[in-house]
């Protein structure tokens, strides 16, 4: 194990995991701004104005990373770009300007069509905006639901390295509430979450901060990032204090499903902007993949399938809806069939974790003298992180980097008693 | 040495070969978007013979000029042009017998493997252009008393036009044949030196001993007699390449590579592969009726680090060059800088011409090491085949991965575009570079006439 850890990266190991792998981080954060849990932090159209300018994200390594990234005009400095949230057949118009980007800024859509651009210059793909160059308009009708990366379209290997990247979410005409116009892909508003994935290396941008040349071929990355958070700054609340310029969490929170009480699944949007292609791995469980590139694949076709790893392709991606099924009912009367281990055999790295103290769902145990726990009522907690193993820390610090945590609070637990990030 | 030689045969094989290409070779090969060939007759097998060369070659990249590459090209009796990259289209119809005859002019083995075609692979491959068999040839031939023997290790090329080729000669029929050309075998025991001479059309090759045994190789014979000039005027001596062959039937529709199936790493990065499409009965169709197209493009995928391509033959060449890069040679590791779209990086790789509404086909292949996904702004791409099996659930992708030695095909139908577009098709993790300098690399654009 590592052991040059700085505080905000420690995590605790429960090492008995006994078929929950408990993964805890310290640090929680205080909400200063809390959105609603579970909904998606969406900025809604039809018109859109963003401007593209430099600024920094922390990492949770206490370094902070200098960025080019998309916001909202007028608006702070964030990153990613804001989620843009849009309906089918609605025309949008997303006017662009160039705050303080020393070189033409552009932005293109991979899998619409008919986009038409207005304004500032002719670029290789698309009209640019030059340094306060005025404005650029992308006008276009998306015609299918979906999930969609928006990203540079000029001088792409620096400038999308550099965080010019966001999502657009196209909701089905008429079922805000359905990933696709098809009754199957209905899922609780309260529980979609984005997944969107990049890959960094700090000298790209000390080079680009400094300009310095780089060899973007030469591209050793040392920080992954889920909605430009590392972990295990993914698990904040959207909208943390200390994370100004990072305004999503990613922490993914369900409640067991329940044909009556609970029958929706959540909604998991993956998004992959980095160079690399990155494998996300739903520790534990298993997601239903339904769509690719905002094309249904299922269910109804044969293509539709459940998966314990999926891997995002550079600019792929891919919706998938999860339920988590209590498939055993473990309680202190209906015991797990495992002998738990000894406290004093219990070791917990850096002597803190997520561990409740107790196999059963909602019920919060002992643990050994010393640990502090975050669990707050007894919850389950699974990593879901890039099983390309390096990915899963931060400038070789684990864990960190492409993870998140996936939360499953009681069912018969109220907010109150089960606060969230 | 080498380089020299296969510069002089050039020169003497081209006349030769123009005859040739022109009758046969046009109808089985084809450039990336010509459209389809005439299909055979329902229930005949045609055999396409194909006879293919292995040797060195040189590409020009933007801003590096004259990388040196390994690669395919047609054979049409010597080694017809210089090795491209990536080697010709071969196009054969579904159900056609397909014999693939390959000569090796390279300095080691070179087979090929057809992936996703039913016959056995071949990791042994043709033997190397023979450069030091001579020695062991001439032993193994029954001496007879001091008689000139055959030179069988020596290939000897006429440039006169319309003579014959690949002509061996033994020293007693030597004059008979046509050219006059003689190994001289010169007994053990009276040393001498490596001579040439020319009486007339007569070309005599005495070889060197050093008085106990001959120490002439095939590559001194070759050099000496492209050396000396009244010789060079008559013939352009070349090495034997080494020869295997390989027959399949074509039977399935698709898309599919042609590679080294030795020293692999090596040879497959230096530029021995080439892309094999097997076209159904039915023109403008990938595979059945679903996949009725206008257009298509080939597009195979590769790249290239100049520093294993350039690695100093002095130090060995490309088969020194540390590709994991734990030697601590500042060239170490195998690190590609440039990115190409049928051995061309952009803004070398020409537009693609569409129309609107065209239904274009892309085959994609990857012949290259790495992994690569493609982008295609402005237009869905329907992915309808992988590795030459038609998809069940053919689906629209924005970014699709065409893993190393796979392929992929899409069918874009581009009827949301307009004339004049530029739709930009890129590799998205953002291979769009040369040697680092955007825009570059992985790049093609479909140009909406």
């Amino acid at each position: 194990m590592v052991t040059s850890m700085t505080r905000r990266t420690r995590l605790g190991l429960l090492l008995a995991a006994l078929g929950v792998f408990a993964v805890a981080a310290v640090a929680v954060p205080r909400s200063a701004a809390p959105l609603p849990a579970g909904a998606l932090p969406c900025t809604t159209g039809p018109t859109f104005n963003l401007q593209a300018r430099t600024g920094r994200i922390s990492t949770p390594d206490g370094a902070s990373m200098f960025m080019w990234g998309f916001a909202k005009n007028p608006g702070a400095f964030q990153m990613p770009g804001p989620i843009l949230c849009v309906t089918e057949d609605v025309p949008i118009t997303i006017n662009l300007t160039n705050s303080n980007i020393p070189e033409p800024v552009s932005i293109v859509f991979p899998g619409q069509t008919g986009v038409v651009a207005a304004g500032g210059s002719p670029g290789l793909f698309t009209q640019e905006v030059a340094m306060g160059g005025g404005t650029v308009s992308y006008t276009f009708t998306p015609s299918e639901p979906g999930t969609y990366l928006y990203e540079s379209g000029s001088d792409l290997s620096k400038q999308i390295q550099m965080g010019l990247y966001g999502a657009l979410i196209v909701r089905p005409a008429g079922f805000p509430s359905r990933a696709y116009a098809d009754v199957s892909t209905a899922f609780d508003p309260a529980r979609e979450y984005l997944i969107l994935v990049h890959d960094m290396d700090p000298d790209l941008h000390r080079a680009v901060e400094r300009n310095e040349p780089y060899d973007v071929t030469q591209k050793h990355d040392r920080y992954w990032t889920i909605n430009g958070r590392s972990f295990p700054d993914t698990i904040a609340g959207d909208g943390v204090a200390y994370l100004p310029a990072q305004p999503y969490g990613a922490l993914v929170r369900v409640k067991p499903y329940n044909a009556t009480t609970n029958p929706l699944p959540a909604l998991i949007r993956m998004a992959n902007a980095g160079m690399s292609n990155h494998p996300l791995h739903p520790h534990g469980n298993h997601v239903q993949v339904i769509a690719q590139d905002g094309q249904l694949v299922g269910p109804g076709t044969s293509r539709s399938s459940e998966q314990f790893t999926r891997t995002a392709a550079s600019g792929q991606t891919f919706d998938m809806l999860f339920k988590w099924t209590n498939a055993e009912n473990w309680t202190s009367t209906h015991p797990v069939p495992v002998t738990l281990p000894l406290l004093r055999n219990l070791v917990f790295k850096d002597k803190v974790t997520w561990y409740s103290g107790s196999p059963y769902l909602g019920t919060k145990s002992t643990l050994p003298p010393g640990t502090v726990s975050f669990n707050r009522c007894g919850e389950y907690y699974y990593p879901w992180h890039s099983h390309a193993l390096n990915e899963f820390q931060n400038f070789d610090e684990g864990f960190g980097g492409l993870a998140t945590l996936l939360r499953v609070d009681p069912p018969n637990k109220t907010a109150l008693q089960c606060p969230g990030p | 040495m080498r380089a020299r030689n296969r510069k002089a045969i050039r020169r003497g094989v081209i006349l030769l070969a123009l005859a040739a290409l022109a009758a046969s070779i046009p109808a089985l090969v084809q450039s990336g978007s010509e459209a389809a060939a005439a299909p055979a007759a329902p229930g005949v097998v045609d055999t396409e013979t194909i006879n293919l060369c292995a040797d060195e070659g040189t590409i020009n990249l933007p801003s590096l000029a004259g990388v040196p590459i390994w690669g395919f090209s047609l054979d049409s009796g010597g080694c017809g042009g210089p090795a491209t990259l990536p080697g010709p289209v071969l196009s054969v119809d579904v159900g056609d017998r397909v014999v693939v005859n390959l000569a090796n002019y390279l300095d080691e083995p070179v087979s090929i493997v057809f992936p996703g075609q039913a016959l056995v692979p071949d990791a042994v491959g043709a033997p190397p252009n023979v450069g030091t068999g001579l020695v062991a040839a001439l032993a193994a031939t029954s001496l007879s008393g001091g008689s000139d023997v055959p030179a069988v290790a020596a290939s000897l090329t006429t440039a006169l036009p319309g003579d014959s080729s690949d002509v061996t000669y033994t020293a007693d029929t030597a004059g008979l044949a046509g050219n006059g050309i003689t190994v001289e075998y010169v007994d053990p025991g009276a040393p001498s030196s490596l001579a040439v001479t020319v009486i007339g059309t007569a070309i005599t090759v005495s070889l060197a001993t050093d008085g106990s045994a001959i120490s002439s190789t095939a590559n001194d014979v070759v050099a000496a007699v492209n050396a000396d000039v009244n010789a060079a005027l008559l013939v352009n001596a070349a090495l034997a390449p080494g020869e295997t062959s390989y027959t399949f039937t074509a039977s399935n529709p698709g898309t599919f590579l042609y590679e080294a199936g030795t020293n692999t790493a090596v040879q497959v990065a230096m530029g021995l592969y080439g892309a094999l499409v097997v076209r159904p009965l039915t023109p403008g169709q990938a595979y059945g009726a679903t996949t009725t197209y206008d257009k298509e493009k080939i597009l195979v995928l590769s790249e290239i680090d100049p520093n294993l391509n350039n690695y100093p033959a002095l130090l060995g060449g490309p088969n020194a060059f540390d590709f994991v890069g734990d030697s601590g040679d500042y060239q170490a590791g195998y690190h590609p800088t440039y990115f190409l779209i049928n051995g061309q990086a952009y803004p070398d790789v020409p537009d693609f011409l569409v129309d609107v509404n065209d239904r274009v086909l892309l085959r994609y292949l990857n012949a290259g090491l790495m992994n690569h996904t493609m982008t295609l702004l402005g237009s869905h791409q329907r992915v309808i085949a992988q590795d030459a099996y038609l998809m069940a659930n053919p689906f629209n992708a924005v970014a699709e991965t065409i893993p190393s030695g796979s392929t992929l095909d899409t069918i874009s139908g581009l009827f949301h575009v307009n004339s004049g577009d530029r739709l930009p098709l890129y590799n998205r993790q953002l291979n769009v570079t040369n040697d680092g300098l955007y825009p570059g690399g992985m790049m093609i654009f479909l140009d909406v006439q």
